[in-house]
């Protein structure tokens, strides 16, 4: 009896303790927030500010709440913001929403609840950002919006790619292609992320329209919910219905990688025989791009565009008023830009 | 003589564990944040974890009231998307959030309805019938939305999951009077008492005239009403609502009532131990948060925690039967 | 005479559980081919089986471990998991030790999913939820959170090419359904799905059971996730996300009762042939995604639903006859 009743109490004190090895873990097995912040904080006046003792005039706080950091854009979104903010000399604080929207609500409340003075956020679903944008404001805290989209809330800032833009840059890009290859089709593919990405909806939407201007028709405009793997199963299917077709736009480069391999298990070429173009310029999709397994990717800027969010969120710190590039929706557009064979290896180190 | 006090209190205590040693943990946990994690005893990060825990808490409510009848309903992750899209989309129509509220358990009854036909009637196991509905509701709602959000941010509606009354946030009032009510009902209907009997040994109950069909039918439709409530209340915390809210919800609801000690196979549960483990799971993401633990390792944690905590009875089982054995 | 009609009917009925999914196939089969011409091409056909064979594997594991009154969910996490392994190991190694190596950390985490559930007693539905969570966290931590891509090393894919899946995954069936039938090791797995206490006081050591169980099916996810990282040369923590429900969704399509106790192999093949000549079908007909979750659902149901009434429409008619008969 006694030992069983031991067994009980040791038994719920190692639930206990699990939780605490796991928090204590972090700090060793990754560059944990915290422990990067702190030296870097105390560093700041000596690289920073050199001559005055920077940190006496006002404590700044960085909180990023993240999409999702099981996406290579998103950890160099977050590489981006997190060196800004320490090089900035605030302190930095990290949420990930894990693409939950009743996470992102909770999660970023856990960071306005911490103290921070700046809020950037990179929102799994714009739309439920409204909860959010008002505890900030009502503890007068500026709200920065990194991608994705504003879903119609008080933001102060968003730093957005051109989604639209990207999709009609690829569709210019990919018409260029065909033109110049004898006896292609006039057919093409869209491959679109899940149903519910609603902004990175835009860059198929962009890509269909231009295309269709141009004289192409969209033979298949089919979801692999931003899955490499799926993007890979649907343009076997697309092969199969259309084996004429002589390009493809995907939403994201994770679905063009996946794509530009069923084309290859079709032992055809995704850079000169079927046209594959993405959209973010993961890692991957570069090395795909080097080594002519898909032609070209429309390159975002995550890692610019966290240190911008860094930049705009301490001037509205400080009082200023920003310059939008469009005022209406307060958006500060980031330009994208076509990677493919020629200048791919600017960007693969 | 002293040896059967002395097993019978072994039981009780056995039994204790069992039905109330998720509270324990949780108190455990409130305790080691207040004392050790900076920021957590602020009144408004406790606010924050009490609204959180609601919106799964309340569903869990109803799943708990499925599983004590060995009953399972993994539609209600679709179910509550649906929902909430009903209920913005009402509330912006109508500016009502009694409307909202019965658009949304207008919704759950309607799909608890269908579970409890194809159960009862064309007699598909729950499981197999509620992974069909998970399916199915997602793809409805999926055409209806043409994947996108409802908005809506009119002050009547985002009060009831935003607003609180003194520390105590709306979404975790309503949690509690949903907890109270499943509780009594639980003990002291006669549809509480049917869901036990049909959970322990079903034939049996057959046998001494319950009426498992009814009960049965009836339970998905409350579950329905549930996730209705659960959904209305999350769409106005959100301000908004659409396809693919919540991926992952009917596990996250389970795992709540396995962790409150609901036998998963049926005949045993409580509301209480449903109502710690909501709670339990939202300190703990809260708690990983404050102590700024990487991401990664915060799905590592939150897994062993759960497998730890639900160990603990097997293995309590074990060391009694060895020691009662020798 | 009498036993020759009670035979031909009882014949019936058992061609009938395990051939129905084969009437679902090839009317569905039917139907496609009618709406379109691309459909009954020898490319397409190859990519329906591939599919299929893809979720098939993880799914004949599966249906081990529903025969033996339990579930798996995740297998999903151990397909990424495993897949990274493998991926991880091919550039220093090459790809018969990373296969391997996939194979064995598929397997042992299976096992300590089984430990967990004969030893710990947890309620095997919830404690591989934990270790979904912890091994797609394992997976993420492993990788950085990258991906891992073997650009330029296709000896991999021979893993993923021409018709390998179809043949592993016909080959796992095969071995399977011996394993079920003929040996020791698969009558045990049927008692214990059937009723664990009496067949561990009959003499089966239950436990041991579970653990082989929870291996194999770990193989078998590492296996389909394996196949999933040739086919994009990719490995990440995200790979394989939902691949449990599916997995689940082929078993029960195919016949294989959740109570435990019984497996069809066939029948799960026949499920997943199903449910992947469908997608393929609404892709080649350029279906939006919405109405993919919308039949893949109502078939689930469908399919369960006929196969509940046919079963319940052979009783009345064909069986009472027969005992009458008897009589």
């Amino acid at each position: 009896m006694n030992l069983s009743n031991r067994f009980v109490r040791t038994a719920s004190l190692m639930a206990v303790a699990a939780l605490m090895v796991a928090a204590c873990s972090s700090t060793a097995a990754t560059p944990s927030p915290a422990a990067t912040a702190a030296p870097t904080a105390t560093a700041a006046p000596a690289t920073a500010a050199p001559a005055s003792s920077a940190p006496a005039a006002k404590a700044c706080k960085i909180g990023f709440s993240v999409y999702d950091m099981q996406y290579g854009f998103f950890q160099d979104m977050e590489k981006g913001t997190k060196e800004a903010a320490t090089a900035a000399g605030c302190e930095y604080v990290l949420v990930d929403q894990k693409s939950s929207e009743s996470t992102m609500v909770s999660a970023t409340q856990d960071l306005l609840n911490q103290g921070i003075t700046s809020l950037i956020i990179s929102p799994i679903k714009p739309d439920a950002m409204g909860p959010i944008v008002d505890a900030a404001h009502a503890k007068k805290i500026p709200v920065v919006v990194d991608d994705i989209g504003g879903g119609g809330t008080k933001y102060d800032a968003i730093v957005i790619s051109d989604n639209s833009k990207g999709g009609v840059l690829a569709a210019d890009a990919m018409d260029k292609l065909i033109k110049a290859k004898a006896g292609a089709s006039k057919n093409v593919a869209s491959i679109t992320c899940e149903p519910s990405a609603v902004y990175a909806a835009r860059r198929n939407q962009g890509f269909e329209a231009r295309i269709k201007e141009l004289g192409y028709t969209v033979v298949a405009s089919l979801s692999g919910n931003s899955k490499q793997e799926e993007g890979y199963k649907v343009m076997k299917d697309v092969l199969s219905a259309h084996p004429d077709v002589a390009g493809v736009f995907s939403c994201n480069d994770p679905m063009a990688v996946g794509a530009a391999q069923a084309v290859a298990d079709a032992g055809k070429s995704g850079s000169k025989d079927i046209f594959v173009i993405g959209f973010n310029a993961d890692t991957i999709a570069l090395q795909a791009i080097k080594a002519g397994q898909m032609v070209a990717t429309v390159q975002q800027v995550p890692y610019e565009m966290g240190k911008k969010t860094v930049d705009l969120a301490l001037q509205l710190e400080a009082g200023k008023t920003l310059t939008y590039d469009n005022p209406d929706a307060r958006e500060i557009l980031v330009p994208v830009n076509l990677i493919d064979a020629s200048n791919v290896g600017t960007l693969l180190k | 003589m002293t040896a059967t006090t002395d097993s019978v209190t072994r039981f009780d205590r056995g039994r204790l564990w069992t039905r109330f040693g998720i509270v324990f943990v949780l108190v455990a946990l409130w305790v080691v944040g207040v004392a050790f994690v900076p920021n957590f005893a602020n009144p408004d990060n406790l606010t924050s974890i009490l609204r959180q825990s609601s919106f799964v808490g309340i569903s869990a409510i109803g799943m708990t009231m499925a599983i004590v009848a060995g009953l399972f309903d993994l539609s209600v992750g679709s179910t509550l998307a649906l929902a909430a899209w009903a209920s913005v989309l009402t509330a912006s129509a109508t500016g009502s959030p009694l409307a909202a509220l019965l658009a949304a358990v207008a919704i759950g009854i309607v799909v608890g309805s269908i579970n409890g036909f194809f159960v009862t009637v064309v007699r598909i196991p729950a499981f197999i019938t509620t992974l069909g509905m998970l399916f199915i509701v997602a793809g409805v709602t999926l055409i209806l939305t043409n994947g996108a959000a409802a908005r809506y941010n009119g002050p009547e509606f985002i009060w009831w999951g935003n607003a609180a009354l003194g520390f105590v946030p709306v979404p975790f009032a309503v949690f509690i009077v949903c907890a109270l009510a499943g509780s009594a009902v639980l003990r002291f209907t006669s549809f509480g008492r049917y869901l036990f009997a049909i959970g322990s040994n079903a034939p049996a109950a057959h046998v001494a005239g319950v009426p498992i069909n009814t009960a049965t039918f009836l339970v998905f439709v409350v579950v329905g009403i549930f996730v209705g409530m659960s959904a209305m209340l999350l769409g106005s915390r959100l301000y908004s609502a659409g396809p693919g809210l919540e991926a992952g919800f009917e596990l996250n609801v389970i795992a709540c009532v396995v962790l409150g000690g609901t036998r998963l196979s049926g005949g045993r549960g409580t509301i209480v131990g449903t109502v710690a483990a909501a709670i339990l799971f939202t300190t703990l993401g809260n708690l990983l948060n404050l102590l700024h633990t990487d991401p990664f390792v915060q799905r590592v944690a939150t897994g062993l925690v759960l497998v730890t905590a639900l160990s603990i009875e097997g293995v309590r089982k074990r060391l009694a039967e060895r020691t009662g054995s020798e | 005479m009498t036993s020759m009609v009670g035979g031909v009917r009882r014949l019936a009925l058992a061609v009938w559980r395990t051939y129905r999914v084969g009437l679902f196939v090839v009317a569905v089969g039917l139907v496609l081919s009618l709406l379109t011409p691309r459909f009954l091409v020898e490319g397409n056909l190859v990519n329906v089986l591939t599919n299929a064979a893809v979720v098939a594997i993880v799914g004949l594991g599966m249906t081990l471990v529903i025969a033996s009154g339990n579930f798996d969910l995740s297998v999903g996490a151990i397909a990424a998991f495993a897949g990274a392994i493998s991926l991880s190991v091919v550039p220093t190694l090459g790809v018969g030790p990373g296969i391997a190596a996939g194979l064995v950390a598929g397997a042992v985490v299976g096992f300590v999913n089984g430990l967990i559930v004969a030893e710990l007693r947890v309620p095997a539905f919830i404690a591989t939820l934990g270790t979904l969570t912890i091994l797609r966290g394992l997976t993420l931590i492993y990788t950085g959170g990258r991906d891992i891509y073997l650009v330029g090393e296709t000896g991999y894919k021979i893993l993923s090419a021409g018709a390998m899946p179809v043949v592993l995954a016909l080959l796992v069936a095969a071995i399977l359904a011996q394993v079920v039938a003929r040996t020791r090791l698969g009558r045990h797995v049927l008692a214990v799905g059937s009723n664990q206490a009496a067949a561990t006081r009959a003499g089966v050591r239950s436990n041991r059971i579970l653990w082989v169980v929870f291996a194999i099916v770990g193989a078998t996810a590492a296996l389909t996730g394996m196949i999933i990282s040739a086919q994009v040369l990719t490995a990440n923590g995200r790979l394989a996300t939902g691949l449990e429900l599916s997995a689940i969704a082929v078993v029960v399509i195919g016949g294989t009762p959740l109570t435990g106790g019984r497996a069809t192999m066939i029948g799960t093949l026949l499920g997943a042939l199903l449910i992947s000549e469908i997608n393929n079908g609404l892709n080649l007909l350029n279906v939006p995604v919405f109405y993919q979750s919308l039949t893949t659902g109502v078939l689930l149901l469908a399919a369960v639903g006929i196969s509940t009434a046919g079963r319940q429409f052979m009783k009345r008619a064909i069986l009472p006859p027969i005992s009458r008969m008897s009589e």
